[in-house]
């Protein structure tokens, strides 16, 4: 036992796409849900 | 046997992070990368930074867990260009920085030089660190006119065996304190999110 304790931070990044008209669109936690097309995709709700 | 740092401490730590900005007057500015890698504590920029910086809207000391034991920052992101966002990170910095493309591939984890595409826009005041995919390497004086020479696997990063030609190279602000990497988010110019980033400390 060394002592050594590394400092451990959980992270996420939640985003949410406002579109020209106003309207909202929940991208959710860019960590947990990945996509390669913000048109077609859709998110899962948070 | 066990040894912690205890709920204080995390408490502490996000209070400290977030004195650091209200001392400065300033709010974190949100950074975007663009090119391909995974995050590492050594690391000193993000991989392929997307210019410009963003401004919080918000920051603050929220608890997830334990009182006060996370960092949120809040803000908008506007995307100048059609681009697939692939990292992101936090800065006390809002002046992007120098960045560029090897010419040539590095052949081994001893060369110590590299050769820039822009080697005029890097600094002649030594030294500084760059950030080439994940190695940290210190640039510690220049040819004027082609060459930099550097010291390699800084930082605590490792020295890469092999690292492509055109691998890009970017400057360390020494202003980042979190950095976290994702598949890919692809925007449209003039798509704009708003972005909530929690660091919760554990």
């Amino acid at each position: 036992m060394d002592g050594f304790q590394p400092i451990n931070a959980k992270i996420s990044v939640k985003a949410i796409k406002i579109n020209a008209d106003g309207s909202r669109e929940d991208l959710g936690d860019l960590l947990l849900t990945q996509s390669t097309n913000t048109e077609e995709q859709k998110w899962p709700e948070q | 046997m066990a040894g912690t740092i205890t709920a204080v401490a995390r408490y502490q730590i996000v209070y400290a992070l977030l004195q650091e900005s209200i001392l400065a007057g300033t709010k974190p500015w949100l950074g975007v990368g663009i090119g391909p890698g995974t995050s590492q504590a050594s690391d000193v920029a993000l991989f392929e930074e997307a210019i410009p910086r963003t401004g919080a809207t918000t920051i603050g000391q929220v608890t997830t867990v334990t009182s006060g034991d996370t960092y949120q920052w809040t803000g908008l992101y506007t995307s100048p260009a059609t681009q697939t966002l692939t990292n992101l990170g936090l800065f006390q910095t809002s002046q992007s920085p120098v960045q560029g493309q090897l010419v040539q591939q590095v052949n081994s984890n001893t060369q110590s030089f590299i050769l820039p595409t822009n080697y005029y826009n890097w600094p002649t005041t030594y030294p500084f660190q760059i950030q080439v995919s994940s190695e940290v390497m210190t640039v510690v004086s220049g040819d004027n006119y082609q060459t930099l020479y550097v010291l390699r696997g800084q930082n605590n990063s490792t020295a890469l065996t092999n690292i492509p030609a055109l691998t890009w190279i970017t400057q360390d602000d020494t202003s980042m304190f979190v950095k976290t990497d994702f598949t890919g988010l692809s925007l449209s110019a003039g798509d704009t999110i708003q972005l909530t980033l929690n660091i919760q400390f554990q």
